[in-house]
């Protein structure tokens, strides 16, 4: 069983939280602040994926289910991009691409691993997201997404902090000349 | 393995980490060459942390996507200015590069934090200082711009290599004979300047002078002449640039740091070959 995680991931338009585009963190800031209320031992990203690497084990037990649903998702629509297989230096660059080239990958059907987190997004709406940190574990990128069918969070959804991969249709918004919020629509979420 | 590979390089962002990162791997090791035997190893780290400050100025400035501008200009001054030779100077040299290297420093990092343009200082802080993905995402604009300054440095280093060794080697005599020394001390500070400015890419700022020294000192290890040298260090350079780079997509570590680890393990082999021939 999980430890509830009470960490409360800033979300907000693309995630994107480094330092290479500034303008867009720029208006970030302008947004409301997500409330963040950190227990001690889980304030940091990189508490947040340890206590997901010490869970394996139960995420394990899981998988078998997991991995028929995905393959389900999978025939119905080939995927156009799956950056699964990449480490997540990879991941968090291909992502990062993704963020800052938003137009050569509208409609394509997207494959991404990372750990679940819930935020608000520009609209001021509660949004899910997947989260993608680098190697150093100082920046991070993610991408929200919509989870096709009717699920209720929290009841539905997996802890904060979960090791998850999501497949979707990507679409994103333009929200001023530097700041774009980019999402997977009719997504599937499966839990690593 | 190989097709982990293939599926790697269908990425453009992974092709480009690794077209920049020869090139810049390539540019540095000639010029580390030179800084090495002229004894000026430690202006690498100097101007890259005026580097880093410059690029502090241009985040407060607001000028994000042409941060170049502000970056190249202000490290080439510093750089023509550490490599003046003036003898009435109240300041040595070393004090000098010191003194810089740590103000720029801590000026760069007081202005991102008071001047803060960003969500995550430390992630900014972080990126450039260490340049944990920053090869990895570049745009086409910034390899193009990469690939021109390569060709141009490494074209310099071809055409002007015997005014090089002449004034690496022993100065005075080089102006002795009539040579430019002043201009050719320029170009060097020049070249320098703008090959720490695209490093601050590949293994961020504070770990440039790794990628200057490491391979320089290496080849001395087991190579004589200056031509062979510099041909083995731009090898060694590269092969670690390769190595780090993949390490690091495919272990998911720091790039810079991966590729400085590599540097120091050549480094090692190549001082206990050393030993091991005499």
């Amino acid at each position: 069983m999980k430890k509830a995680l009470k960490v409360m991931i800033v979300l907000f338009l693309s995630l994107t939280a480094c330092g290479k585009k500034e303008e867009e963190i720029q208006e970030v800031e302008e947004e409301p602040v997500v409330v963040a209320t950190p227990e001690p031992e889980y304030e940091t990203i990189e508490n947040l994926i340890t206590e997901n690497e010490t869970e394996e084990d139960t995420q394990e037990e899981e998988e078998p289910a997991a991995e028929e649903t995905r393959e389900t998702a999978e025939e119905e629509r080939p995927l156009d991009l799956d950056i699964t297989f990449m480490s997540s230096t990879a991941i968090y660059s291909a992502v990062y691409n993704m963020i800052m080239n938003p137009e050569e990958y509208v409609g394509k059907y997207i494959k991404i691993k990372g750990f679940f987190a819930v935020g608000e997004s520009y609209t001021g709406e509660e949004m899910y997201g997947c989260i993608i940190p680098d190697a150093t574990q100082c920046c991070v990128q993610g991408i929200q997404f919509l989870w096709k069918g009717d699920h209720v969070y929290p009841d539905d959804y997996p802890e904060i902090g979960t090791n998850i991969i999501v497949q979707g249709i990507f679409a994103y918004d333009r929200v001023d000349e530097y700041t774009v919020a980019v999402r997977l629509e009719d997504a599937d979420m499966f839990i690593e | 393995m190989m097709e982990l590979l293939m599926n790697y390089f269908s990425y453009p962002f992974v092709r480009y980490a690794f077209i920049v990162g020869v090139l810049i791997a390539l540019c540095s090791s000639l010029l580390g060459v030179i800084l090495v035997l002229k004894r000026f190893s430690y202006i690498g780290d100097g101007l890259s942390h005026v580097a880093f400050g410059a690029m502090a100025v241009s985040m407060v400035l607001g000028i994000v996507q042409q941060k170049m501008f502000v970056i190249m200009p202000i490290t080439v001054i510093v750089a023509v200015l550490l490599l003046r030779h003036s003898s009435d100077s109240r300041l040595s040299g070393d004090s000098k590069i010191a003194m810089i290297s740590v103000g720029s420093l801590a000026i760069g990092y007081l202005l991102m934090n008071t001047f803060n343009t960003s969500a995550n200082i430390s992630a900014d802080v972080c990126t450039t200082l260490f340049g944990s993905t920053s090869i990895l995402t570049l745009s086409i604009e910034e390899v193009w711009l990469c690939i021109i300054l390569s060709l141009a440095v490494i074209g310099i280093f071809v055409f002007l290599y015997h005014q090089i060794f002449a004034i690496t080697f022993d100065e005075d005599f080089a102006k002795a004979t009539g040579l430019k020394t002043e201009f050719y001390n320029f170009l060097i500070a020049v070249i320098m300047a703008v090959i720490i400015v695209m490093a601050m890419n590949l293994v961020g700022s504070l770990l440039i002078s790794a990628l200057l020294i490491f391979p320089a000192i290496s080849a001395m290890q087991v190579c004589k002449s200056f031509k062979m040298v510099t041909i083995v260090s731009a090898l060694i350079s590269v092969i670690c640039a390769v190595a780090g780079l993949l390490f690091s997509i495919l272990g998911a570590t720091p790039v810079g740091s991966t590729i400085v680890a590599t540097d120091i393990i050549a480094f090692l082999i190549m001082f206990i070959y050393g030993r091991m021939r005499k």
